[in-house]
């Protein structure tokens, strides 16, 4: 479909090269409305999205948000618009399009822009505002995977325990055989290909039996308990247990996991060489360490590990004089207090929160008023990013292991700062872990956020007791309530996911040592 | 060391009057606010019980105010902590989807909650004469400006043990006093910032805590009532004998009934009660895989001390600022004796007692509710993937609304695991609610309203 402008970076293309899913946000200018009347014309479109949604077989997460007027940028009223997919931007958006092209032509409608597919996708591509930094917790794995291989756990799980009740395997029978029965006897279910497909799919329709996750406005109850703890994890209707058709056994593959394209390998070896010629990339000295410690290949571990003690000579001065100007921007600038949440917002909020394992939470946030504060968060976040694409790769964040996706964009001219993520548990938890486990991640970006308490030499909490505490408000304080936010799989954690990738991997694997076959084992 | 004022303190925070073993608890209403005012400055004047070792040998009396309560009786904004999970109460539907109060557990049937009652007053005494005689002195008290909501009678059971069968209370907790003196062998250490508001708490930090809180403790209140029936018929059904149903039981409780570590990857006879084995600080570090107390365990999951990560000073420093201060009892009549297996069946239990309702008033002390209880109910006991579990809730206590794929609990063993599935719920939530036990300054400010 032709747009006047590209819907992708040149480096973001070339990231998704070694890296996905993708994602694509845009700022859309809303005229005509008010956000009350906006939002309230949002309602119905919003509520049939869901329904569409899900016959999008690349889409990860959507969500839909207002974005207040404000002085920042001009007063003018918009709409974020994001989504998490696997296939190219302009592939996705056709197909997002074309499943959902009625319903998002009502929103698009309602902000006063034309409700065409074609001009859709161009007013998103001229609109389309790139992330600073974009995390990923489970890299590489596509929807139908995921999902696929949900199922194909629940299946082992079952068939062991079927095995386990009517024979089970003598003591001392080894783990590599228990293994190779397993994947034999799954090998051998009428139309199953556990090697080639994505795991199991559902067996009566592309996405059949799932229950998306889904927040409306608001007021509306969203999904039932019932719905939002049976339907997540989109068992086919025999794995889940209901009453199915068809045969127990019956299992049909997906489509092949797209591989890395050739020299994939070798663009992240580039782009990691040009990562650490910034000088003072040293500030993420604990992250980098990790990463090194997980390489797996000893001889290739030690070289690391040595490259990196001689990148000091070079590097160590530079982070050392980087943080030592940060600590001066922090000792003579003065503190800003944002103002208290609003009690009935935070209200509207928890009362959104929690209908499942998956959350979501997106923030508007004022960047301090100096040209300082600006510059450093854009160098801070396009550290970030290079952290998330070479150090945070293992499905944890800086230690924080439940988070799906989280964006953060400078927009506005760099004074404000927006941040959308998907994670698992309550958002109490997660902000724990923002000034816990995770707080260097969070606080160096944070620090340049107008309302956030002051900090020192980057990382640290000037003043602890009252650091928490005023933190988590500036975070209530310009949380947005989003219109619409939609989950391919709001049942499934990242951890999970993680895990069911390693059974497929492990389950498919022609041989096993005896200790990895029992650590394989462990995982059913 | 900030120095924290004990004798203003109800006593209920330094112990749990196991000395005064029979209880009436009492859920009140505001009748009259003024009068209601003055019963309570009667009330917190000579009865209720301060400091440590507070109350006297023979009876005690602690109240406890509810947010709606504090509002019925006149409480200004300034002090009162009306946000937050006190603040709103237990029963909105977030907190319903935190706590998991779902189906036969849904607040819709609970006979009594924070909303229809104002305070809760927990009368104890040593014998059952007193106990009367108490209740009737602070019924003269309290009347016409209390009227009753309702009313459950508890009591310490001599030898420990909950409804199932188990042996309760064996993790004792003390607050720090910052008086030098080393907790005895099996007691942890609490900052008391968790507990008192206020005060230096696990991480050293010190929140604003408002007059009307200050030298208090927020209480988290559940009545828990337990079908012991259902219980050990399942367990019952999934064993080939009452031996393996006690081993699989206390697999999912995470101790034997006695109360001795559980252990072993195939089913055995308890072993024999080691008293400071049982009193001693339980850890998980050393078993990683959970293949002696399974990773989702009622106790490990409630408390996961130093096994909720793989580094053991990274989990005692995650789960430090969660713990609670547990001070419930339990309530209902000796138990059937036919109920249970013979391991498991606690010294009262008695043939043809019958089938009256058995649980617990389970009573939790904090100082932030959201942080600390309601996160162990949504992050460690109502949590399907909880240290990396898939689909599984706790065996014990789980909420309601779970789908039928979470109904299972997994027994690591090598080279695989044993997994019991269909679990049913066998503890239903009667009632709850979310109190401040006031200071003795707290209690005299209201009354002066």
């Amino acid at each position: 479909m032709p747009t006047t402008a590209p819907l992708e970076t040149w480096s973001e293309r070339l990231r998704a090269r070694w890296r996905r899913p993708r994602s694509c946000t845009a700022l859309l200018p809303v005229t005509g409305t008010t956000p009350g009347e906006f939002r309230a014309r949002l309602a119905a479109p919003a509520a049939a999205l869901p329904a569409a949604l899900a016959r999008v077989a690349d889409l990860h997460s959507f969500r839909l948000a207002i974005l207040p007027p404000d002085p920042r940028n001009g007063g003018v009223l918009r709409l974020l618009f994001n989504t998490v997919h696997d296939s190219p931007p302009a592939e996705h958006l056709a197909r997002l399009f074309e499943s959902a092209g009625a319903e998002l032509g009502e929103v698009f409608a309602a902000a006063g822009l034309p409700r065409e597919p074609a001009a859709m996708i161009d007013a998103i591509a001229q609109h389309r505002a790139s992330e600073n930094t974009l995390y990923l917790g489970a890299i590489g794995k596509t929807v139908p995977e995921i999902l696929g291989e949900a199922r194909l756990r629940e299946e082992l799980g079952r068939r062991v325990d079927a095995r386990l009740a009517r024979d089970p395997w003598p003591a001392g029978t080894p783990a590599e055989t228990i293994r190779r029965e397993l994947r034999d006897e799954l090998r051998a279910s009428p139309g199953a290909d556990v090697d080639r497909s994505a795991g199991l799919r559902p067996a009566n329709s592309e996405r059949a039996g799932e229950t998306p996750a889904l927040r409306e406005g608001g007021d509306a109850p969203v999904a039932d308990c019932s719905a939002r703890l049976h339907g997540g994890m989109g068992l086919p209707t025999h794995v889940a247990g209901h009453h199915g058709s068809g045969d127990p056994c019956h299992i049909r593959t997906g489509p092949p996991p797209p591989a890395d394209p050739p020299g994939a390998g070798l663009l992240k070896l580039i782009d990691l060489f040009l990562t650490m010629l910034f000088p003072a990339m040293g500030v993420l000295a604990r992250d980098m360490a990790d990463a090194i410690a997980r390489i797996g290949d000893r001889l290739e571990r030690a070289v690391t590990w040595i490259g990196w003690g001689l990148w000091w000579l070079y590097g160590g001065v530079p982070t050392g004089l980087a943080l030592a100007g940060v600590r001066v921007v922090e000792a003579f600038e003065r503190d800003i207090v944002a103002p208290a949440p609003d009690p009935a917002a935070v209200a509207r909020f928890e009362a959104a929160e929690d209908l499942h394992l998956k959350n979501s939470v997106t923030l508007y946030l004022p960047v301090k008023p100096w040209w300082t504060r600006r510059f450093l968060l854009w160098v801070v976040l396009w550290g970030s990013e290079r952290g998330t694409r070479h150090f945070w790769t293992a499905g944890a964040l800086a230690d924080i292991d439940t988070i799906h996706y989280a964006r953060i964009l400078q927009v506005d001219g760099g004074r404000s700062m927006l941040f959308l993520s998907d994670y698992d548990g309550s958002l109490n938890r997660y902000l724990d872990d923002f000034v816990g486990v995770g707080s260097r991640a969070v606080i160096p970006i944070s620090s340049n956020l107008a309302g956030c308490p002051p900090t020192r030499w980057l990382f640290a909490q000037a003043d602890p007791a009252t650091f928490d505490g005023r933190w988590r408000g500036m975070i209530r304080r310009y949380q947005l309530e989003e219109v619409l936010w939609y989950s391919a799989y709001p049942d499934l954690a990242v951890r999970e996911i993680l895990a069911n990738a390693r059974i497929r991997a492990g389950l498919v694997a022609d041989e096993m040592t005896e200790d990895d076959a029992r650590d394989w084992l462990r995982l059913l | 060391m900030v120095r924290i004022p004990t004798s203003d303190i109800q006593a209920l925070v330094f112990s749990g009057h196991t000395k005064l073993p029979l209880t009436t608890a009492l859920w009140l209403r505001v009748a009259q606010p003024a009068e209601a005012r003055r019963a309570l400055g009667l009330l917190a004047r000579d009865h209720v019980a301060y400091g440590i070792g507070g109350g006297s040998r023979t009876r005690a009396v602690q109240v406890l105010l509810s947010a709606s309560g504090l509002r019925a009786l006149g409480a200004g904004a300034d002090g009162m902590p009306d946000t937050g999970a006190f603040g709103q109460g237990m029963v909105t539907p977030q907190r319903s989807r935190a706590l998991g109060d779902f189906g036969a557990s849904d607040p819709a049937h609970w006979g009594w909650s924070d909303q229809s009652a104002h305070a809760l007053v927990l009368l104890y005494a040593a014998a059952s004469e007193t106990l009367q005689a108490l209740r009737a002195a602070v019924d003269a008290l309290l009347a016409p400006g209390w009227a009753p909501a309702a009313e459950l009678g508890l009591r310490v059971p001599a030898d420990g043990r909950e409804p199932f069968g188990f042996s309760d209370g064996l993790v004792r907790l003390r607050i720090d006093l910052g008086d030098g003196k080393p907790a005895e062998p099996g007691v942890d250490m609490l900052a008391p910032g968790e507990v008192l508001p206020g005060y230096p708490d696990a991480n050293g930090v010190v929140t604003a805590a408002p007059a009307l809180v200050r030298d208090g403790a927020f209480v988290a209140v559940r009545q828990l009532e337990q079908n012991v029936a259902e219980f050990w018929k399942f367990w019952r059904s999934q064993s080939a004998g009452d031996e393996e149903a006690v081993w699989l039981a206390s697999k999912a409780v995470g101790r034997w009934p006695n109360g001795m570590p559980v252990g072993g990857s195939a089913p055995q006879a308890p072993p024999e009660r080691h008293p400071t084995v049982v009193s001693g600080s339980l850890t998980f570090a050393a078993d990683v895989r959970g293949e002696g107390c399974p990773a989702g365990a009622h106790i490990r999951r409630a408390n996961p001390r130093d096994g909720l990560t793989d580094d053991p000073a990274e989990s005692l420093a995650i789960v430090a600022p969660r713990r609670l201060l547990r001070r419930g009892r339990r309530y209902g009549g000796p138990p059937e004796a036919d109920l249970y297996p013979a391991a498991a069946r606690p010294a009262e239990a008695k043939a043809g007692a019958g089938g009256g309702a058995q649980g617990l008033l389970f009573i939790a002390l904090c100082a932030d509710l959201a942080r600390q209880f309601e996160f162990v109910q949504q992050t460690w006991l109502n949590n399907p993937k909880f240290r990396g579990l898939n689909n599984e809730v706790d065996p014990v206590a789980a909420g309601d609304g779970l789908p039928d794929d979470s109904r299972r609990f997994s027994i690591p063993r090598d080279p695989l695991r044993r997994r019991v599935c269909g679990l049913q719920k066998w503890v239903t939530v009667c009632g709850g609610g979310y109190f401040l036990l006031p200071g003795r300054r707290a209690l005299e400010a209201l009354a002066r309203k």
